[in-house]
Protein backbone atom coordinates (compact mmCIF):
# COMPACT_ATOMS: atom_id res chain seq x y z
CA UNK A 1 0.00 0.00 0.00
CA UNK A 2 2.83 2.35 0.90
CA UNK A 3 4.65 1.65 -2.36
CA UNK A 4 1.93 1.59 -4.28
CA UNK A 5 0.90 5.38 -2.92
CA UNK A 6 4.46 6.29 -3.49
CA UNK A 7 4.12 5.62 -6.75
CA UNK A 8 1.71 8.11 -7.22
CA UNK A 9 3.50 11.07 -6.66
CA UNK A 10 6.81 12.52 -7.76
CA UNK A 11 9.42 10.32 -5.75
CA UNK A 12 10.80 13.00 -3.74
CA UNK A 13 7.17 13.60 -2.30
CA UNK A 14 5.88 11.83 0.51
CA UNK A 15 2.29 10.76 -0.03
CA UNK A 16 0.92 10.97 3.33
CA UNK A 17 2.27 14.42 3.98
CA UNK A 18 -0.03 15.13 0.36
CA UNK A 19 -2.96 13.01 1.86
CA UNK A 20 -2.78 14.35 5.23
CA UNK A 21 -2.63 18.14 4.07
CA UNK A 22 -5.55 17.01 1.48
CA UNK A 23 -7.61 15.70 4.42
CA UNK A 24 -7.03 18.90 6.23
CA UNK A 25 -8.13 20.97 3.54
CA UNK A 26 -11.14 18.70 2.88
CA UNK A 27 -12.22 18.71 6.31
CA UNK A 28 -12.42 22.69 6.20
CA UNK A 29 -13.97 22.57 3.20
CA UNK A 30 -16.83 20.43 4.94
CA UNK A 31 -17.11 22.42 8.22
CA UNK A 32 -16.91 25.84 5.76
CA UNK A 33 -19.49 24.08 3.74
CA UNK A 34 -22.04 23.23 7.11
CA UNK A 35 -21.82 26.40 8.36
CA UNK A 36 -22.14 28.10 5.27
CA UNK A 37 -25.44 26.26 4.60
CA UNK A 38 -26.85 26.34 7.45
CA UNK A 39 -26.69 29.97 8.63
CA UNK A 40 -27.97 30.84 5.09
CA UNK A 41 -30.80 28.36 5.74
CA UNK A 42 -31.86 29.22 8.29
CA UNK A 43 -31.37 32.88 8.57
CA UNK A 44 -34.32 32.54 5.46
CA UNK A 45 -36.06 30.05 7.76
CA UNK A 46 -36.71 32.43 10.47
CA UNK A 47 -37.75 35.25 7.44
CA UNK A 48 -40.80 32.67 6.98
CA UNK A 49 -42.24 33.21 9.99
CA UNK A 50 -43.56 36.32 11.89
CA UNK A 51 -44.94 36.77 15.70
CA UNK A 52 -48.58 36.50 15.84
CA UNK A 53 -49.24 39.84 18.50
CA UNK A 54 -52.81 38.32 20.22
CA UNK A 55 -51.41 34.69 20.94
CA UNK A 56 -47.24 35.67 21.32
CA UNK A 57 -47.10 32.65 18.97
CA UNK A 58 -44.73 32.23 15.56
CA UNK A 59 -47.04 31.75 12.53
CA UNK A 60 -46.16 31.09 9.17
CA UNK A 61 -46.17 34.45 6.81
CA UNK A 62 -49.15 34.14 4.64
CA UNK A 63 -46.93 35.23 1.09
CA UNK A 64 -44.23 32.98 2.80
CA UNK A 65 -41.60 31.77 -0.15
CA UNK A 66 -38.28 29.53 0.62
CA UNK A 67 -35.37 30.30 -1.50
CA UNK A 68 -34.88 28.50 -4.08
CA UNK A 69 -32.01 25.50 -3.12
CA UNK A 70 -30.06 26.27 -5.42
CA UNK A 71 -29.30 29.57 -4.38
CA UNK A 72 -28.28 28.49 -0.58
CA UNK A 73 -26.75 25.38 -2.24
CA UNK A 74 -23.91 26.93 -4.34
CA UNK A 75 -22.02 29.21 -1.98
CA UNK A 76 -21.97 26.61 0.47
CA UNK A 77 -20.07 24.01 -2.16
CA UNK A 78 -17.12 27.22 -2.43
CA UNK A 79 -14.73 25.53 -0.42
CA UNK A 80 -15.09 21.98 -2.07
CA UNK A 81 -14.99 23.89 -5.41
CA UNK A 82 -11.73 25.34 -4.29
CA UNK A 83 -10.07 21.88 -2.91
CA UNK A 84 -10.88 20.30 -6.63
CA UNK A 85 -9.28 23.42 -8.38
CA UNK A 86 -6.48 23.20 -5.83
CA UNK A 87 -5.93 19.19 -7.09
CA UNK A 88 -5.96 19.95 -10.46
CA UNK A 89 -3.10 22.78 -9.73
CA UNK A 90 -1.66 20.01 -7.72
CA UNK A 91 -1.20 18.24 -10.78
CA UNK A 92 0.36 21.22 -12.80
CA UNK A 93 3.00 21.56 -9.50
CA UNK A 94 4.00 18.29 -10.24
CA UNK A 95 4.39 18.17 -13.70
CA UNK A 96 6.34 21.45 -13.07
CA UNK A 97 8.62 20.29 -10.40
CA UNK A 98 10.24 17.82 -12.60
CA UNK A 99 12.13 20.67 -14.32
CA UNK A 100 12.78 22.67 -11.02
CA UNK A 101 16.77 22.27 -9.85
CA UNK A 102 17.20 19.90 -12.71
CA UNK A 103 15.16 18.20 -15.71
CA UNK A 104 14.57 15.11 -14.51
CA UNK A 105 11.63 15.10 -16.80
CA UNK A 106 14.51 13.94 -19.55
CA UNK A 107 14.66 10.98 -17.26
CA UNK A 108 10.66 10.54 -16.66
CA UNK A 109 10.31 11.04 -20.53
CA UNK A 110 12.46 8.31 -21.64
CA UNK A 111 11.54 5.76 -19.10
CA UNK A 112 10.27 2.18 -20.54
CA UNK A 113 6.98 2.86 -18.70
CA UNK A 114 4.82 5.35 -21.11
CA UNK A 115 2.62 6.09 -17.86
CA UNK A 116 5.06 6.90 -15.14
CA UNK A 117 5.34 10.47 -15.62
CA UNK A 118 1.44 10.93 -15.87
CA UNK A 119 0.61 8.53 -12.68
CA UNK A 120 2.70 10.40 -10.87
CA UNK A 121 1.64 13.78 -11.79
CA UNK A 122 -2.23 13.08 -11.94
CA UNK A 123 -3.08 9.99 -9.79
CA UNK A 124 -3.16 11.21 -6.35
CA UNK A 125 -4.52 15.21 -7.75
CA UNK A 126 -7.36 13.21 -9.76
CA UNK A 127 -7.83 10.96 -6.64
CA UNK A 128 -8.64 14.16 -4.68
CA UNK A 129 -10.59 15.98 -7.36
CA UNK A 130 -13.11 12.74 -7.50
CA UNK A 131 -12.94 13.20 -3.64
CA UNK A 132 -13.91 16.28 -3.41
CA UNK A 133 -16.94 16.17 -5.73
CA UNK A 134 -17.98 13.23 -4.23
CA UNK A 135 -17.29 15.27 -0.87
CA UNK A 136 -19.93 17.99 -2.28
CA UNK A 137 -22.37 15.28 -3.65
CA UNK A 138 -23.33 13.93 -0.40
CA UNK A 139 -23.29 17.31 1.27
CA UNK A 140 -25.78 18.43 -1.30
CA UNK A 141 -27.77 15.44 -0.45
CA UNK A 142 -27.64 15.73 2.89
CA UNK A 143 -28.40 19.91 2.59
CA UNK A 144 -31.06 18.52 -0.02
CA UNK A 145 -32.98 16.62 2.90
CA UNK A 146 -32.64 18.95 5.41
CA UNK A 147 -33.84 21.47 3.31
CA UNK A 148 -37.16 19.25 1.93
CA UNK A 149 -37.94 17.59 5.84
CA UNK A 150 -37.57 20.80 7.75
CA UNK A 151 -38.83 23.72 5.18
CA UNK A 152 -42.64 24.04 5.40
CA UNK A 153 -44.70 21.73 2.71
CA UNK A 154 -45.81 25.15 1.19
CA UNK A 155 -43.22 27.29 1.55
CA UNK A 156 -41.64 25.15 -1.22
CA UNK A 157 -40.76 27.17 -4.32
CA UNK A 158 -41.40 23.31 -6.03
CA UNK A 159 -44.54 22.84 -3.86
CA UNK B 1 23.27 -0.71 -34.29
CA UNK B 2 22.35 3.11 -33.45
CA UNK B 3 21.42 4.10 -37.07
CA UNK B 4 20.12 7.82 -37.93
CA UNK B 5 18.29 8.32 -41.03
CA UNK B 6 17.68 12.07 -42.19
CA UNK B 7 17.23 13.46 -39.55
CA UNK B 8 16.14 16.94 -39.52
CA UNK B 9 14.67 19.39 -36.98
CA UNK B 10 13.55 23.10 -36.88
CA UNK B 11 12.38 25.15 -34.25
CA UNK B 12 10.00 27.56 -35.77
CA UNK B 13 10.87 27.34 -39.39
CA UNK B 14 14.38 27.25 -38.27
CA UNK B 15 16.99 24.34 -38.91
CA UNK B 16 18.68 23.48 -36.18
CA UNK B 17 19.81 19.95 -37.54
CA UNK B 18 19.81 18.97 -41.62
CA UNK B 19 19.00 15.70 -43.30
CA UNK B 20 21.42 13.85 -40.74
CA UNK B 21 22.33 10.16 -41.46
CA UNK B 22 25.19 8.50 -38.80
CA UNK B 23 25.13 4.99 -37.83
CA UNK B 24 26.84 3.87 -35.11
CA UNK B 25 27.62 0.27 -34.51
CA UNK B 26 28.58 -1.15 -30.64
CA UNK B 27 31.11 -0.80 -28.76
CA UNK B 28 32.56 2.48 -30.62
CA UNK B 29 33.30 5.75 -28.61
CA UNK B 30 31.94 8.65 -30.71
CA UNK B 31 33.09 12.60 -29.76
CA UNK B 32 30.48 14.75 -31.22
CA UNK B 33 32.09 18.12 -31.46
CA UNK B 34 31.36 21.47 -33.10
CA UNK B 35 30.19 25.18 -32.01
CA UNK B 36 28.13 26.23 -29.65
CA UNK B 37 24.44 26.01 -31.77
CA UNK B 38 26.05 23.37 -33.65
CA UNK B 39 22.66 20.99 -33.35
CA UNK B 40 24.76 18.63 -30.15
CA UNK B 41 22.34 18.42 -27.66
CA UNK B 42 19.52 19.09 -30.24
CA UNK B 43 20.71 15.67 -32.33
CA UNK B 44 20.84 13.62 -29.20
CA UNK B 45 17.25 14.71 -27.79
CA UNK B 46 15.84 13.65 -30.97
CA UNK B 47 17.71 10.15 -30.60
CA UNK B 48 15.51 10.05 -27.15
CA UNK B 49 12.81 11.27 -28.70
CA UNK B 50 12.76 14.13 -26.18
CA UNK B 51 11.92 16.23 -29.18
CA UNK B 52 9.78 15.81 -32.45
CA UNK B 53 11.55 15.77 -35.75
CA UNK B 54 11.79 14.76 -39.23
CA UNK B 55 13.46 11.42 -40.16
CA UNK B 56 14.11 8.33 -38.49
CA UNK B 57 16.04 6.65 -35.54
CA UNK B 58 16.61 3.22 -35.48
CA UNK B 59 18.12 0.84 -32.72
CA UNK B 60 19.41 -2.57 -34.23
CA UNK B 61 16.72 -2.04 -36.78
CA UNK B 62 13.76 -1.03 -34.98
CA UNK B 63 12.19 2.65 -34.18
CA UNK B 64 13.34 3.94 -30.49
CA UNK B 65 10.09 3.10 -28.73
CA UNK B 66 9.54 2.44 -25.11
CA UNK B 67 9.79 -1.16 -25.95
CA UNK B 68 13.66 -0.46 -26.80
CA UNK B 69 13.78 2.78 -25.01
CA UNK B 70 16.09 1.48 -21.70
CA UNK B 71 18.91 0.67 -24.77
CA UNK B 72 19.84 4.21 -24.61
CA UNK B 73 20.57 6.10 -21.64
CA UNK B 74 21.67 9.79 -20.98
CA UNK B 75 23.89 12.04 -18.81
CA UNK B 76 23.47 15.83 -19.63
CA UNK B 77 25.11 19.07 -18.00
CA UNK B 78 21.81 20.16 -17.23
CA UNK B 79 21.16 17.20 -15.11
CA UNK B 80 18.46 14.72 -15.17
CA UNK B 81 18.62 13.09 -11.70
CA UNK B 82 15.79 14.36 -8.77
CA UNK B 83 17.57 17.02 -6.77
CA UNK B 84 16.02 16.08 -3.34
CA UNK B 85 16.58 12.43 -4.11
CA UNK B 86 19.65 11.03 -2.04
CA UNK B 87 22.14 8.41 -4.25
CA UNK B 88 21.20 5.61 -3.19
CA UNK B 89 17.12 6.42 -3.62
CA UNK B 90 17.98 7.28 -7.51
CA UNK B 91 19.67 3.21 -7.34
CA UNK B 92 16.14 2.14 -6.08
CA UNK B 93 14.00 3.86 -8.56
CA UNK B 94 16.69 3.26 -11.53
CA UNK B 95 16.25 -0.73 -10.32
CA UNK B 96 12.92 -0.51 -10.33
CA UNK B 97 12.87 0.94 -13.70
CA UNK B 98 15.60 -0.46 -15.78
CA UNK B 99 16.22 -4.60 -15.44
CA UNK B 100 19.85 -4.63 -16.75
CA UNK B 101 21.03 -1.80 -13.84
CA UNK B 102 24.34 -2.71 -13.19
CA UNK B 103 24.19 -2.32 -9.56
CA UNK B 104 28.14 -3.24 -9.32
CA UNK B 105 29.10 -0.59 -11.57
CA UNK B 106 27.03 1.89 -9.49
CA UNK B 107 28.68 1.14 -6.55
CA UNK B 108 32.21 0.82 -7.65
CA UNK B 109 31.84 4.18 -9.35
CA UNK B 110 30.41 6.18 -6.71
CA UNK B 111 33.18 5.00 -4.21
CA UNK B 112 35.76 5.67 -6.45
CA UNK B 113 34.31 9.52 -6.71
CA UNK B 114 33.62 9.24 -2.88
CA UNK B 115 29.98 10.34 -3.44
CA UNK B 116 27.93 10.39 -0.37
CA UNK B 117 24.88 7.60 -0.96
CA UNK B 118 22.20 9.09 1.66
CA UNK B 119 22.67 13.09 1.12
CA UNK B 120 19.89 14.53 -1.53
CA UNK B 121 21.67 14.98 -4.72
CA UNK B 122 21.14 19.08 -3.80
CA UNK B 123 23.50 19.46 -1.63
CA UNK B 124 26.24 17.73 -3.96
CA UNK B 125 28.77 20.47 -6.02
CA UNK B 126 28.52 21.09 -9.29
CA UNK B 127 31.17 18.71 -10.23
CA UNK B 128 30.08 16.08 -7.80
CA UNK B 129 26.37 16.36 -9.37
CA UNK B 130 27.63 15.85 -13.04
CA UNK B 131 30.22 12.74 -12.10
CA UNK B 132 25.99 11.61 -10.23
CA UNK B 133 24.98 12.26 -13.84
CA UNK B 134 27.24 10.38 -15.62
CA UNK B 135 27.52 7.43 -12.66
CA UNK B 136 23.72 6.91 -13.52
CA UNK B 137 23.86 6.81 -17.42
CA UNK B 138 26.84 4.29 -16.94
CA UNK B 139 24.48 2.04 -15.03
CA UNK B 140 21.52 2.73 -16.52
CA UNK B 141 22.48 -1.12 -18.05
CA UNK B 142 22.27 0.78 -21.61
CA UNK B 143 24.02 -0.28 -24.81
CA UNK B 144 24.32 3.13 -26.15
CA UNK B 145 25.22 5.85 -23.72
CA UNK B 146 24.69 9.58 -24.85
CA UNK B 147 26.48 12.01 -22.95
CA UNK B 148 26.16 15.47 -23.56
CA UNK B 149 28.99 18.50 -22.15
CA UNK B 150 29.14 15.79 -18.77
CA UNK B 151 32.44 17.45 -17.79
CA UNK B 152 30.98 20.91 -17.64
CA UNK B 153 31.85 22.47 -14.31
CA UNK B 154 34.90 19.32 -13.36
CA UNK B 155 38.06 19.89 -12.98
CA UNK B 156 41.13 18.31 -15.44
CA UNK B 157 42.13 15.92 -12.63
CA UNK B 158 38.37 14.70 -12.25
CA UNK B 159 38.03 14.65 -16.03
CA UNK B 160 40.91 12.30 -16.40
CA UNK B 161 40.14 9.95 -14.03
CA UNK B 162 37.08 9.69 -15.36
CA UNK B 163 38.28 9.20 -19.11
CA UNK B 164 40.94 6.17 -17.37
CA UNK B 165 38.19 4.92 -15.75
CA UNK B 166 35.36 4.67 -18.64
CA UNK B 167 37.76 3.16 -20.62
CA UNK B 168 38.39 0.68 -18.21
CA UNK B 169 34.71 -0.19 -16.83
CA UNK B 170 33.13 0.07 -20.87
CA UNK B 171 31.80 -3.13 -22.11
CA UNK B 172 32.10 -4.36 -25.71
CA UNK B 173 28.69 -3.67 -26.68
CA UNK B 174 28.64 -0.38 -25.06
CA UNK B 175 28.71 2.50 -27.29
CA UNK B 176 29.38 6.01 -25.80
CA UNK B 177 28.45 9.55 -27.68
CA UNK B 178 30.13 12.05 -26.05
CA UNK B 179 29.40 15.88 -27.25
CA UNK B 180 31.93 18.04 -25.45
CA UNK B 181 34.26 21.31 -26.25
CA UNK B 182 37.24 19.81 -24.56
CA UNK B 183 38.65 18.42 -27.94
CA UNK B 184 42.19 17.93 -27.29
CA UNK B 185 41.40 16.10 -24.02
CA UNK B 186 39.26 13.38 -25.17
CA UNK B 187 41.43 12.61 -28.26
CA UNK B 188 43.38 9.72 -26.84
CA UNK B 189 39.73 8.51 -25.73
CA UNK B 190 37.18 8.46 -29.01
CA UNK B 191 38.05 6.53 -31.70
CA UNK B 192 35.69 8.26 -33.69
CA UNK B 193 34.59 11.99 -34.53
CA UNK B 194 31.89 13.77 -36.02
CA UNK B 195 31.68 17.39 -36.26
CA UNK B 196 28.75 19.33 -36.48
CA UNK B 197 28.53 22.59 -37.72
CA UNK B 198 24.95 24.65 -38.20
CA UNK B 199 23.27 21.78 -37.93
CA UNK B 200 25.26 19.86 -40.73
CA UNK B 201 27.47 16.75 -40.24
CA UNK B 202 31.03 18.54 -41.00
CA UNK B 203 32.90 16.02 -41.06
CA UNK B 204 33.17 11.62 -39.71
CA UNK B 205 36.69 10.79 -39.14
CA UNK B 206 38.35 7.96 -37.88
CA UNK B 207 41.79 7.16 -38.46
CA UNK B 208 43.12 10.84 -38.20
CA UNK B 209 46.21 9.20 -36.19
CA UNK B 210 46.67 6.57 -39.42
CA UNK B 211 47.47 10.13 -41.10
CA UNK B 212 50.02 11.30 -38.81
CA UNK B 213 47.53 14.35 -37.30
CA UNK B 214 46.17 15.01 -34.06
CA UNK B 215 42.52 14.93 -33.61
CA UNK B 216 42.63 19.13 -32.66
CA UNK B 217 44.55 19.38 -36.39
CA UNK B 218 41.91 17.55 -38.76
CA UNK B 219 38.91 19.24 -36.76
CA UNK B 220 40.75 23.23 -37.41
CA UNK B 221 40.91 21.52 -41.13
CA UNK B 222 37.46 20.91 -41.22
CA UNK B 223 36.25 23.86 -40.13
CA UNK B 224 38.70 26.02 -42.21
CA UNK B 225 39.68 27.67 -38.70
CA UNK B 226 42.27 30.89 -39.92
CA UNK B 227 44.76 30.91 -37.10
CA UNK B 228 46.07 34.43 -38.41
CA UNK B 229 42.29 35.58 -37.52
CA UNK B 230 43.30 36.32 -33.92
CA UNK B 231 46.31 38.33 -34.93
CA UNK B 232 44.12 40.31 -37.58
CA UNK B 233 41.46 41.39 -35.24
CA UNK B 234 44.10 42.54 -32.73
CA UNK B 235 45.97 44.35 -35.05
CA UNK B 236 42.29 45.98 -36.61
CA UNK B 237 41.53 46.74 -32.90
CA UNK B 238 45.21 48.80 -31.78
CA UNK B 239 45.46 50.39 -34.85
CA UNK B 240 42.08 51.92 -34.80
CA UNK B 241 42.92 52.90 -31.46
CA UNK B 242 46.06 54.48 -32.02
CA UNK B 243 44.99 56.56 -34.71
Amino acid sequence: MRRKLQECVPPWISPFHVCKSFAAGLGAAAVYSLLRFLLAYFQVYSQLWERDWRTGNMVLREDAQMTPFGELLFPALLGFAVAAAVMLCLAAFYYGSFSRGSHSLYLMRRLPDRWELARRCLCLPFAGFLLAAAAAALFSLAFFALYRLVTPPQCLPFY
Amino acid sequence: MLQLEKLTKSYYGKRALQDISLSFPRGEIVGLFGENGAGKTTLMKCILGLLRFEGSVTLDGAPVSRKNIALLSFGTSEHSFFPNLSAQAHRDFYRAHFPRFLDARFTSLMDFFSLPMHRPLRTFSTGQKNQFEVILALSQGADYILLDEPFAGNDIFNREDFYKVLAGILEPRETILLSTHLIEEVAGFVGRAVLLHKGCVAGDLSDWEDEGKSLMDVVRETYRYRPDRVGKALDALVGEESK
